[in-house]
């Protein structure tokens, strides 16, 4: 069990809960944790920091019984963390286009972080449907170059008026970008998977999925025949070709019914 | 020279290999089972299915035992026949080596269950009659000879595929129950699910799973298969599926040689679906060293 070292609102739903683990601390962007709230749940959440001392952190918006729970942790409390699980996002040098929306951002900071130290160009479009609702945007303007970074709400309250995927469409077109990454509600990174595939950009994106085991036993997590705890959670346009009937579409309930995303 | 060959054939069904993905496996959708199978499985468990949908107990479900086990109580989540039944629909024509796990609360639910799937194309059904970890549809009939006895003679009165009764381990009288499966016209036994089980978290001070029971599976378990699988082996004529803990070649063989015709894999995917062709691998390089042509012929050597 790890202790909860402290609990940072972020905006007016979303908490960054930090804590200590050595393990987590040497993910690679894009990997996940199992996190346990005792008495409540275990749910699969993407690290949203993790550096060489120990520290990590979960970004946790509440809709369930245990990400419920966590939002109102403090600090000292108990909480379970298996992992890191899963395959990161690829870090290499090509130009890069980060689109996230809301707690899509948090496997997107440390990705940003690691493609700059990299040495490539990153550019980012943090989406959100009103400005309170807008998630890392300071961390973001301290991890790329001022001029990189792109911020737009559906509703035109702060930023570019308008949903992430229209700025990025325009940014494919104009710029030369090598490979989109993406994390945030599953019907805009669909839209981002046809407008890369269309323009021959490649694409990764971190998707989400109801888990039990995290280490691809049960079964829970599929997308077409991904398991997304062990093929994923980032999926690449490769994975993603199989399963378009269900990327952006469909996805299993706990029972492996069918539901909509 | 022609080498050793993999193909087995038990209850009538003929399989490219002896390696089976265990019930409960990663086997909850079509695709998965048939990524199994593409992936060197010579056929594959589905999870149990029941008459109604199941969401299954709350996470925790699963925890790693400190023994190298893994302990589970996902609570026989599952679509329900009916869903299932269209998902298998979808491969009709593939002619995929799937079997159907089914689970129920009696004679008449187990019934009603084949009802509903038993038109659509797999090969087999195999009873769940030993989940450890739900109350009503598990051990309560698993362990009793006369309920077993009711409950197989109902589905066989209703399908015409094979029937293969999975055992617990978790009962003394296992001998007796699998003589009580095939009196009643089981074709085969898949021996054992898992053992019922318990994990404390010395923090909390409570147990980790929601469901605070479980069912163990994997290296722990073993041996535990094992001898279950010898017993049945010299008390009963019909086929047996070995099951538990195996996790490579070596394991695999072992059971055959307490008697198990096929084996099934589970816990062990958690190495990847890879898993198979490695073990297929080294089950190959065995019967070559050891101057087997066929698996059958090492079934049951070690009696």
């Amino acid at each position: 069990m790890r202790r909860v070292t402290k609990n940072v609102r972020e905006n007016r739903t979303i908490n960054t809960v930090y804590f200590n683990d050595e393990e987590s601390s040497r993910a690679r962007p894009g990997q996940f944790v199992m996190v346990w709230e005792p008495g409540y749940d275990e749910f699969p959440m993407s690290l949203s920091n993790y550096d060489s001392k120990g520290l990590c952190s979960v970004t946790v918006k509440p809709w369930g019984p245990g990400s419920g729970e966590m939002v109102k942790a403090r600090r000292g409390d108990l909480i379970g963390i298996r992992g890191p699980y899963g395959r990161p996002f690829t870090v290499d040098k090509s130009s890069a286009l980060l689109v996230g929306g809301g707690t899509g951002l948090a496997p997107l900071l440390p990705l940003a972080k690691a493609l700059v130290k990299e040495g490539g160009r990153v550019a980012v479009v943090i989406g959100g449907r009103s400005k309170p609702d807008l998630l890392f945007e300071e961390q973001m303007r301290r991890a790329v170059r001022r001029k990189n970074l792109f911020i737009t709400t559906d509703d035109g309250t702060y930023g570019h008026k308008g949903f992430p995927t229209d700025l990025a469409e325009s940014m494919i077109k104009e710029r030369r970008v090598g490979r989109v990454y993406t994390c945030g509600p599953e019907i805009m990174m669909r839209k981002l998977y046809d407008i890369s595939v269309t323009a021959g950009v490649e694409f990764e994106a971190s998707l989400e999925r109801g888990m039990k085991c995290g280490i691809g036993i049960c079964g829970s997590c599929t997308v077409g025949k991904n398991l997304l705890c062990r093929d994923g959670a980032v999926l690449d346009a490769k994975d993603l070709k199989d399963s378009l009937d269900e990327f952006g579409v469909l996805q299993r309930d706990q029972s492996g019914r069918y539901i909509k995303v | 020279m022609v080498g050793p060959s993999l193909r087995v054939s038990l209850a009538g069904l003929r399989f490219e290999n002896p390696l089976m993905l265990a019930s409960g496996i990663v086997g909850v959708t079509v695709p998965s089972l048939t990524r199994a199978i593409d992936s060197g499985a010579g056929s594959a468990v589905s999870k149990s299915i029941g008459l109604e949908p199941r969401e299954g107990y709350r996470n925790p479900t699963l925890v790693a035992t400190q023994d190298g086990g893994l302990l589970n109580a996902v609570g026989l989540s599952n679509p329900g026949a009916r869903i299932f039944a269209e998902e298998l629909s979808e491969v009709r024509g593939r002619h995929l080596p799937i079997i159907v796990s089914i689970f129920g609360g009696g004679p008449v639910e187990f019934s009603r269950v084949v009802d509903i799937l038993d038109s659509q194309e797999f090969l087999a059904y195999e009873l769940n009659l030993s989940c450890p970890h739900v109350e009503g549809v598990g051990t309560e009939i698993g362990h009793d000879p006369e309920v077993v006895a009711s409950v197989v003679k109902a589905v066989r009165s209703r399908t015409k595929k094979p029937l293969f009764a999975k055992l617990s381990p978790n009962t003394h009288k296992i001998v007796e129950i699998a003589r009580a499966a095939v009196a009643s016209g089981a074709d085969g036994l898949t021996a054992v699910n898992t053992v019922r089980a318990m994990a404390i978290n010395v923090e909390t001070t409570k147990p980790t799973l929601t469901h605070k029971y479980g069912g163990l599976s994997g290296d722990a378990i073993r041996s535990i298969a094992l001898a279950k699988i010898y017993e049945l082996y010299e008390e009963v004529k019909v086929p047996i599926i070995g099951c538990g803990g195996v996790s490579n070649w070596e394991h695999a063989v072992e059971m055959m040689l307490a008697g198990a015709s096929a084996v099934e894999m589970g816990t062990a995917l958690y190495q990847g679906y890879g898993v198979f062709q490695d073990v297929n691998r080294g089950i190959v390089a065995y019967m070559r060293r050891k101057k087997f042509r066929k698996v059958q012929e090492m079934v049951g050597l070690g009696h």
